[in-house]
C-alpha cells in the first residue's frame, strides 16, 4: 500500500511543478509590461521603473524564475497594491473562512446526495427516483449566484429566519480565539455557544447554496453507479447466496458503488472552487474568493496570482488525497506494485 | 420414483424491458430429483436461463417479469413466495454457479471470509469452526493450498480456481440443488473438463440434484443424466442423455448434433452441417411450431397447431419429442 | 450473462458515428419523450429571440427612462422596468442575443483550436503529442473559472477578455477528445489500407478521421453549451465580463442585487431566464449522452404491453385450436 501512495505522490509532483511554471509564465511571458501590471494602472513612469528594479523584471527570464520559486519557498507572494499587505498573510487569514464554508457545504451535500442516489437506484420509477432526477437537473442548471440570492430573498427578506448576509458573524460578536480558523470548531473549543450559534446561522444559507450546487453531480453519479452495481454479476451471486435484500444493498452494492463517486468528488471540488467565489460575493463572505475578485476589479495583480497559485495547489493536493483514498479502498489498486 | 426437488409446470415468463417485450419461456415443464443431473440445452435466447433462474428471482434488474404457471421447490410455491421467502430459499435450498467467475465475485472481498460467513449464516457455526469448514470446502473443490487462497482477492486467482471457489460458495450452505449456468463457457478446455468432473463427484458424494445449463453438447454428454432441448422458449425434445444424443427425434436436436464436428470420422474431413435460417424473432407470439421456418420436414399443419410432446418408442420412458411429423414418418410413435 | 436477451431487433440508431448518425440520433432522441422535445422547443424559441429579437423588441434595451424606473409588469412593459427605467423584457431578449453570440464565438473558437491542435498531436505522435498532452493535463487540472480569472487578471476585464479567457479555458477538453479519437482511429486497419492505396495525410485525415472526431466533439459541445452560458453569466456577475449598459443576464442580476428587497423581479426574471436556457441545454445534452442510464419501463407502458401480449395469446389460441374437433 505504501508503494501505491508513494507512486501517487510522485505523480503529483510534476503537476505541482507545472502549476508553478504556469503561474510564473502568466505574468512574465505574456504581452505587455509585467512591471506595469504590478505597479497598477495609476502608476507613473518612475513608479513602474522602481517596481521593475524592485521585482527584478530587468533580469533575464531564468534568473526571474529562480527568484520567483525562491520567493514562493519563503512564502512570499508579493504585496497587494490596494492594502499594501503581503498577499501571503492575507490569504492565510482568509483561507479558513473559505475552507469552513466549502467543507460545510460539501458535508451537507454528501449527506443528502448519497442517500438520495441510493434510494433512487433501489426504488426505480418511484417518487424518489423522480425527485432525484429533478433535483439533479435543477442543481446543475441553477446558477449558483441565483440560488444564493433567492435563498437570501426568501429566508432573510421575506421570512426573516436568517440573519443578514453580512459575513461570518453578527456584528455584536467577536471571533473566538483562533485554533483552526474555523469559527464553528473554535467556538466549541472555547465553549462559547453564543458565538457558535451566530457563526452557524451565518453559515447556513451560503453553505446551503453550495450544497444545492454540488449535490447534483454526486447524486447523479451515486444513482448511476448504484444501478450499475446492482445489475452486476457479483450482486447476482450475492442474491443467489441467499443474502437478504438489505444486506445485498448495504454490504455489497454500496461499497462497490462508492468508488466512482469518489472519483466524481474531484470534479465536484473543481466546481466548488469556482462556485466559492460567487457565493462569497453574494453573502459578503471574507474568504479568498472575494479577495481575488476585489483585486481583479482594481487591477491589483499580485493577489490574483497568489489566489490562482493557492487554488491550483489545493486542487492538486485534493486530487492526490482522493486518488490515495480510492487506492486504499479498492484492493485491486491497493495491491499493485 | 423419489419426489422431485425442483418442479416446474407449464411455466410462462414474459420479460418487459424499456425497448422490447419478449416471451422468453412459453409453456415449459420439467423436474429434477436428488442424485440426477439434468442438462438444459439451447442456443442464446432460447430461454434456458430465464426458465431455470426466473422462478428463483435471479433475473437482472431493470426488467419487469410476469410469471405464470407452477414452480415448486422444498414444498414452497416459488411463484407465490414473497421476496424474503425466496431469498431464504435461495441460500438454503438452491446453490447457483454462474458463467463468468471473475465478474461474479465481489472484487473488494476476500474469498475465504465470504465462504466462512455463508457457512456461519446457514449452518450456524461459530467463527473459528466456520473458517475451518471454509478451508476444507476449498480443498474439497480442488483448490491447492487452500489456507493461502483463503485470504486472496478474486483478481489474484485464475479462472479455473475462481470457478471452483464459486462452486464452493454455492455448496457452503449444503443446498439440495446446484444450478450451474454455463459454468465452463468462460474457461479453458482442460479446465472445463476438470470442473465438470468436479460437479459429477460432488453430486455422487452429496446426493444433490444438479441442473446444468449449457449450449455445449459435449458437456451434456460428459456430465448429465437427462437432457432437455429448448428452442424459442419451448421444449423441443427431452429424455435421457443416451436416448436424446444417440436417437434424436426432433429436427432441431438432429441439427444441433449434426453441427458438432466429429473429429474422429476417419478418412474424410469432419463435416459440419449448420442449421439454415436465423434464430426466431421472439417479439411476437406465433402459432404452431417455432422451428417451422428452418425445418426441412415442415408441413402446413406445423404452422397452425403447436406440436405436443410425443413419447418416442424404443427409448427409456421419458424420451419425448415435439415433432409429430418425424414421429409419424419414421414410425417412432408409441403404439397405444 | 448468457441467454436472457433474445436476438431481437435493436431499437435506436443503427450507425454510431458520422454526420448522418448525428441526425439520426437527434431524430430518435427527440421522438423519445416529451421533456426532451420541450427542451428542444425552448431552445428554438431562445435561438429565435436571439437572432431576431433586436429587430422586434418593443423598446431599445439600452434606452433608459428614469421617470419610469422600477415599474411592475404592465401592458406597456411586460416584465416591468429596472432601476434606470429600461424595459426588462427587451433587456432579457437583448441578453439572449448577447449570451448566445458570446457562447457561439467561444464554442466555435474552442472547437477549432481544440480539434486542430488535438488532431495534429494525435496524428503526429511522438514528442509533440506528449508535450501537448502534458499541457492539456495541466489546463484540465485547474477549474475553468480559475483559469478564466487568471487570464482576465492579466488582460483586464471586458467583453473580449472574457471571450479570450473562456476560449483558453475551454479548448483543452476538445483537444483531449480529438487526440484520443485520432490516436484510436489511426490504429484501425483500414487506415493502412487507404495509405497503401496512395492517399496523402491530409486526405486521410479529412475524409476518414475527421468525421469521427467531429461526431464525438459536436455532441459533447452541445451538452457543454449550457455550462458555457453559465460561465459567461458568472463572469458578468462578477463584473468581469459584459459591462453595462449592454444587457446580459448575469450582469442584470448583479445590478438588481441592491434592489432585491423591494423589487425582487429584477433578480428573479434574469435568473429564471438563465436557468431555463441552461436547463434546456442540459436536458438536450443528457438526451444525447452516449451513456444514458435507462429507466425501467413505466406502469402505463407495462399495462399496454401486457394487454397487447394477452391479445396476441388469445389470437394464437384461436388459430391453434381452430380445427380441433378430433383430438390431436
Amino acid at each position: 500500500m505504501l508503494t501505491m501512495i508513494g507512486k501517487r505522490l510522485m505523480f503529483a509532483i510534476p503537476s505541482l511543478i507545472g502549476v508553478v511554471i504556469v503561474t510564473f509564465l502568466l505574468t512574465r511571458a505574456l504581452p505587455g509590461d509585467p512591471a506595469a501590471y504590478f505597479a497598477g494602472p495609476a502608476a507613473s513612469k518612475e513608479a513602474i521603473e522602481q517596481i521593475r528594479k524592485k521585482l527584478g523584471f530587468d533580469k533575464p527570464l531564468i534568473e526571474q524564475f529562480f527568484r520567483y520559486t525562491n520567493d514562493l519557498a519563503h512564502g512570499d507572494f508579493g504585496n497587494s497594491l490596494t492594502t499594501g499587505q503581503p498577499v501571503a498573510t492575507e490569504i492565510r487569514n482568509r483561507l479558513p473562512a473559505s475552507a469552513e464554508l466549502t467543507l460545510l457545504g460539501l458535508i451537507v451535500s454528501i449527506a443528502v446526495a448519497i442517500p438520495l442516489g441510493v434510494l433512487a437506484a433501489t426504488r426505480p420509477g418511484s417518487w424518489i427516483d423522480h425527485l432525484c432526477r429533478v433535483t439533479t437537473t435543477a442543481g446543475v442548471s441553477l446558477p449558483v449566484f441565483f440560488t444564493g440570492l433567492v435563498l437570501v430573498y426568501l429566508f432573510y427578506f421575506r421570512l426573516g429566519w436568517s440573519p443578514a448576509p453580512l459575513g461570518r458573524l453578527d456584528v455584536f460578536y467577536s471571533a473566538p480565539p483562533t485554533v483552526t480558523g474555523l469559527y464553528l470548531i473554535d467556538a466549541l473549543i472555547a465553549r462559547d455557544f453564543e458565538v457558535f450559534r451566530s457563526a452557524l446561522s451565518q453559515l447556513i444559507l451560503p453553505a446551503a447554496t453550495l450544497a444545492i450546487f454540488s449535490l447534483a453531480p454526486i447524486a447523479r453519479m451515486t444513482r448511476a453507479s448504484m444501478l450499475a452495481v446492482l445489475a452486476s454479476d457479483f450482486v447476482r451471486t450475492a442474491r443467489a447466496s441467499g443474502l437478504s435484500p438489505s444486506t445485498v444493498i448495504v454490504t455489497y452494492a454500496f461499497r462497490n458503488a462508492m468508488l466512482p463517486v469518489i472519483t466524481t468528488l474531484s470534479m465536484v471540488f473543481s466546481f466548488l472552487l469556482g462556485a466559492n467565489v460567487l457565493v462569497e460575493k453574494v453573502f459578503a463572505w471574507p474568504g479568498i474568493g472575494s479577495y481575488a475578485v476585489e483585486a481583479l476589479i482594481s487591477s491589483d495583480f499580485a493577489p490574483v496570482q497568489g489566489f490562482v497559485l493557492t487554488m491550483a495547489v489545493m486542487y492538486v493536493l485534493l486530487n492526490l488525497l482522493i486518488d490515495i483514498l480510492y487506492g486504499v479502498i479498492d484492493p485491486r489498486v491497493r495491491l499493485e506494485g | 420414483m423419489s419426489k422431485p426437488l425442483y418442479r416446474v409446470d407449464n411455466l410462462v415468463i414474459d420479460l418487459h424491458a424499456p425497448a422490447v417485450s419478449v416471451r422468453a419461456v412459453d409453456g415449459v415443464s420439467f423436474s429434477v430429483r436428488a442424485g440426477e443431473t439434468l442438462a438444459i440445452v439451447g442456443e442464446s435466447g432460447s430461454g434456458k436461463t430465464v426458465m431455470t433462474l426466473g422462478p428463483l428471482g435471479l433475473l437482472p434488474e431493470g426488467v419487469r417479469i410476469d410469471i405464470r404457471g407452477e414452480a415448486e421447490a422444498g414444498g414452497v410455491s416459488l411463484i407465490d413466495a414473497s421476496a424474503a421467502e425466496l431469498s431464504a430459499l435461495r441460500g438454503r435450498y438452491f446453490g447457483v454457479v454462474f458463467q463468468d467467475p471473475i465478474s461474479s465475485l465481489n472484487p473488494m472481498l476476500k474469498i475465504g471470509p465470504q465462504l466462512a460467513s455463508q457457512i456461519s449464516r446457514f449452518r450456524g457455526l461459530g467463527k473459528a469452526p466456520a473458517r475451518r469448514e471454509a478451508v476444507q470446502l476449498l480443498r474439497r473443490t480442488g483448490i491447492p493450498d487452500p489456507e493461502d487462497r483463503f485470504g486472496r482477492y478474486p483478481h489474484e486467482m485464475s479462472g479455473g480456481m475462481l470457478q471452483r471457489s464459486m462452486i464452493a460458495l454455492a455448496l457452503a450452505p449444503h443446498p439440495s440443488i446446484l444450478i450451474a449456468d454455463e459454468p465452463t463457457t468462460a474457461l479453458d478446455a482442460t479446465v472445463q473438463a476438470q470442473v465438470l468432473e468436479l460437479l459429477r463427484q460432488i453430486q455422487s458424494e452429496n446426493e444433490i440434484a444438479v441442473v446444468l445449463i449449457t449450449h455445449d453438447v459435449g458437456a451434456v454428454a460428459a456430465a448429465a443424466d437427462r437432457v432437455l432441448v429448448l428452442y424459442a422458449g419451448q421444449i423441443a425434445e427431452e429424455g435421457s442423455v443416451v436416448d436424446v444424443l444417440t436417437r434424436p427425434a426432433h429436427p432441431y436436436t438432429r441439427g444441433l448434433l449434426a453441427s458438432v464436428p466429429d473429429f474422429r470420422a476417419r478418412g474424410r474431413r469432419a463435416e459440419v452441417h449448420e442449421i439454415p435460417g436465423a434464430p426466431p424473432n421472439q417479439l411476437r407470439l406465433e402459432p404452431g411450431c417455432r422451428f417451422a421456418d428452418r425445418c426441412a420436414h415442415v408441413v402446413p399443419d406445423c404452422r397452425i397447431h403447436r406440436p405436443p410432446l410425443i413419447d418416442v418408442a424404443g427409448s427409456a420412458p421419458g424420451h419425448r419429442a415435439a415433432c409429430p411429423v418425424i414421429v409419424a414418418r419414421e414410425g417412432l410413435g408409441v403404439v397405444a | 450473462m448468457s441467454s436472457v436477451a433474445p436476438a431481437a431487433e435493436t431499437v435506436g440508431p443503427a450507425r454510431t458515428s458520422g454526420l448522418s448518425a448525428i441526425i439520426e440520433h437527434t431524430r430518435y432522441v427527440l421522438s423519445e419523450n416529451r421533456v426532451t422535445a420541450f427542451a428542444f422547443g425552448l431552445l428554438v424559441i431562445i435561438l429565435f429571440a436571439a437572432i431576431f429579437g433586436p429587430y422586434i423588441v418593443p423598446y431599445d434595451p439600452l434606452a433608459s427612462d428614469t421617470a419610469a424606473a422600477l415599474k411592475p409588469p404592465s401592458a406597456a412593459h411586460w416584465f416591468g422596468t429596472d432601476q434606470l427605467g429600461r424595459d426588462i423584457f427587451s433587456r432579457i431578449i437583448g441578453g439572449a442575443q448577447v449570451s448566445l453570440t458570446a457562447m457561439t464565438i467561444v464554442l466555435a473558437a474552442a472547437l477549432v483550436i481544440g480539434v486542430v491542435l488535438g488532431s495534429f498531436a494525435g496524428y503526429i505522435g511522438g514528442t509533440t503529442e506528449i508535450v501537448l498532452i502534458s499541457v492539456i493535463d495541466i489546463i484540465l487540472a485547474l477549474p475553468s473559472l480559475i483559469i478564466a480569472l487568471a487570464l482576465i487578471g492579466v488582460m483586464g476585464a471586458g467583453y473580449w477578455s472574457m471571450i479570450i479567457a473562456l476560449t483558453m479555458a475551454w479548448w483543452a477538453n476538445y483537444a483531449r477528445m480529438s487526440r484520443a479519437v485520432v490516436a484510436a482511429e489511426l490504429q484501425q486497419p483500414y487506415i493502412d489500407a487507404v495509405r497503401i492505396m496512395g492517399a496523402g495525410h491530409l486526405w486521410i485525415f479529412a475524409r476518414h478521421i475527421l468525421p469521427h472526431v467531429l461526431a464525438l466533439v459536436v455532441v459533447y459541445a452541445s451538452a457543454d453549451a449550457g455550462a458555457l452560458v453559465l460561465s459567461i453569466a458568472t463572469l458578468s456577475f462578477l463584473g468581469l465580463g459584459v459591462a453595462p449598459p449592454t444587457p446580459e443576464w448575469g450582469q442584470m442580476l448583479v445590478d438588481g442585487m441592491g434592489y432585491i428587497e423591494e423589487y425582487p423581479s429584477l433578480v428573479i426574471i434574469p435568473g429564471l431566464a438563465l436557468t431555463l436556457v441552461v436547463v434546456s441545454f442540459n436536458l438536450l445534452g443528457e438526451a444525447f449522452a452516449l451513456q444514458k442510464v435507462p429507466r425501467p419501463i413505466g406502469r402505463r407502458e407495462l399495462r399496454r404491453r401486457r394487454t397487447s401480449r394477452a391479445k396476441e395469446e388469445a389470437g394464437r389460441e384461436r388459430i391453434e385450436h381452430r380445427n380441433e374437433g378430433a383430438p390431436a
